[in-house]
């Protein structure tokens, strides 16, 4: 039927038509995110959240987004207009670059590579660019403290994040993702590694600076941190790339720790459940457990921060990925969990 | 494809490594640093060293670079001092680039000379005997960084400070990298070429990158890959060791004494009769 395009170029539409299923859905599920954490940081503190716009306000986010396009776009004057304009579209790149690799189910991936984990932890750690340039090239001073801040959180917070990572490997033996959601088959690795799941989950919240971690953007202290600068669109992108990022974090705590695509149980009707819903709830409860921290934690001081970080975290992981290396390489526990002998 | 793929990263590669020395403002120049660590990282990848080219990106991109960027961009960069960089002293880079080259050469040249009466002879001097790629790529990477290194005596303005001590410090620290760089062509460089080649026609599945390169660290690279790691740890320390100083008079935030405190210790109640009030009592 399509006989008559070359093969290249069918190849390359076919890699166009996988990436806009992926990125449509995922703009979309970014903008009912913002109005899911509207609803439940409300229903936490007994308010309404939006309801004027829409059946239960469901429209709020679409007329958001109208609104922040129609306004106008402004460069400071002396601001470095190239870097002020590449921040954002660098940030909101990133935050889909990582989507090519997350599998949805056996088989159901863009790019099933041999390194998938390293891919996505590296594109995790560039996304502090987006946000240090933003900082330095609005020339103001609330944004570049706010992303000095940002730089030094997220190189201190990745170290926890590459240590629980590391545990993850040592239990399914391969750097690939499906290959590590097969290896849960017989049990979530949420439970052999529950101290690191929860250092994962702290740390996803440190990386992707939400509340009580949300120091770059503190407004009582930077007013809005490294966007203060940024108005419209360009502010929207920093927005989408923020939340894809907490999806993207959901994601690979689901495929890490919660089995990704697996059932729950395979008993009866749940067993005729496509793999792609069961991943698809499992992001929504990590996403749910974002917010719950959000409307519970105050916010920390930075020392704080920095001593959780480098003199909790980074001891703890570390002793952890010895004492699990030790234990898997003298047999403690080979038939629970799919190592790879 | 491949071909052009590569001729594009390499020049970009190129070009941008030489932006990162001739751009004016140094936050451009760790910007185009870091574009040449992504081109890099792509030439890996078109090699099929996929774990090297995402190791790149993590380390270097992920976290070198940022704290160079962080750096650079709190200096408070004066202008005028950066002004006299432009009068790079090229005549003395000339000269110096000549004096290493015919150095290279008469190397290179007494080499092959032996080569040619002994080679037949002598295994160390044969075309499959180790040592020949690592000393041409050794006599090469010689004169290069002579050429480089020379010149830098011309500019020791741009020194911290212009005191012998530091200059001796700063020439000793290039003389050691040079040295340490010619030595790990020798005794790793080339040896590494065909001990690679065992290992992977060794098993009967073809391995991974990252298999490969994780038996041949783990086997016969494991001590200089332990002794990098001791000396890191090293560094670490000595850094810390530089960098710590207790000033006095500040006050830190004790995790375990907070948790230790109890009402007893912080709260004290009292009947304060009219007219008086409480007493002070220091604790």
């Amino acid at each position: 039927m399509l006989d008559w395009i070359p093969e290249e170029i069918l190849t390359f539409l076919i890699l166009c038509g996988q990436a806009f299923l992926i990125i449509i859905p995922l703009i979309l599920s970014v903008a009912y995110l913002v109005y899911a954490e509207r609803k439940v940081i409300a229903a936490m503190q007994l308010r309404k959240g939006p309801t004027v716009v829409g059946p239960f306000g469901l429209l709020q986010p679409i007329a958001d987004a109208l609104k922040l396009v129609h306004k106008e776009t402004i460069i400071p004057t002396k601001a470095n207009p190239l870097l002020y304009i590449i921040a954002p579209v660098l940030t909101f790149t990133l935050s889909l670059m990582a989507w090519a690799v997350i599998p949805w189910g056996e088989g159901l991936v863009m790019a099933d590579i041999n390194v998938g984990v390293l891919y996505l932890f590296a594109i995790s750690s560039l996304g502090v660019y987006g946000i240090i340039i933003a900082g330095w090239a609005s020339n103001s001073k609330y944004a570049f403290l706010g992303a000095l801040r940002s730089a030094a959180q997220m190189v201190s917070y990745e170290l926890a994040i590459g240590f629980a990572l590391i545990c993850v490997i040592l239990c399914a033996g391969s750097l690939n993702l499906s290959a590590i959601v097969e290896a849960q088959e017989k049990i979530w690795f949420v439970i052999p590694l529950f101290p690191m799941f929860v250092i994962f989950f702290i740390a996803t919240l440190a990386e992707t600076n939400r509340a009580p971690f949300d120091l770059p953007e503190a407004e009582a202290e930077l007013v809005a941190g490294y966007n203060v600068e940024y108005s419209s669109m360009s502010f929207g992108m920093f927005f989408l790339g923020e939340y894809a990022n907490m999806i993207l974090m959901s994601a690979m705590t689901s495929i890490f720790f919660l089995g990704g695509w697996l059932p729950l149980t395979s008993w009866g009707p749940f067993a005729y459940i496509p793999g792609f819903v069961w991943m698809a709830l499992k992001i929504a409860f990590v996403l749910f457990l974002f917010l719950w921290v959000r409307a519970t934690f105050p916010r920390y001081r930075y020392d704080q921060l920095m001593r959780i970080g480098w003199k909790v975290f980074l001891p703890i992981t570390l002793a952890y990925v010895v004492g699990l290396s030790f234990c898997i390489a003298y047999g403690v526990f080979p038939e629970t969990l799919g190592v790879i002998k | 494809m491949a071909g052009l793929v590569f001729y594009g990263l390499a020049g970009l590669t190129l070009l941008s490594a030489m932006a990162v020395v001739f751009a004016r403002s140094p936050v451009y120049a760790v910007l185009f640093l870091i574009l040449s660590f992504f081109t890099s990282a792509g030439i890996f990848l078109l090699l099929d060293a996929e774990f090297l080219a995402m190791v790149l990106v993590i380390v270097y991109v992920g976290a070198v670079a940022v704290l160079f960027l962080f750096v650079v961009m709190m200096l408070d960069v004066d202008q005028k001092h950066l002004e006299k960089l432009r009068h790079y002293p090229w005549k003395s880079f000339f000269k110096a680039a000549l004096r290493s080259g015919v150095l290279a050469g008469v190397f290179l040249g007494v080499f092959y000379m032996a080569k040619q009466l002994w080679g037949d002879k002598v295994v160390f001097l044969s075309d499959e005997g180790p040592l020949t790629h690592s000393f041409i790529l050794a006599a090469m990477s010689f004169a290069v960084a002579y050429a480089l290194y020379w010149p830098l005596s011309k500019w020791r303005f741009l020194l911290p400070s212009e005191s012998a001590e530091t200059v001796a410090w700063v020439e000793g620290a290039l003389q050691f990298l040079i040295f340490a760089g010619v030595m790990t062509y020798v005794l790793f460089g080339a040896p590494s070429l065909e001990i690679k080649k065992e290992v992977f026609d060794a098993g009967g599945a073809p391995l991974s990158t990252t298999d490969a390169l994780s038996h041949l660290l783990y086997s016969v690279y494991v001590i200089p890959f332990q002794g990098v790691g001791v000396i890191l740890v090293v560094a670490i320390v000595a850094a810390i060791a530089l960098c710590l100083r207790h000033r006095p008079g500040v006050r830190r935030q004790d995790v375990q004494h907070q948790l230790k405190t109890t009402k007893e210790d912080v709260l004290s109640l009292s009947q304060p009769k009219v007219g008086k009030g409480v007493e002070w009592t220091s604790r």
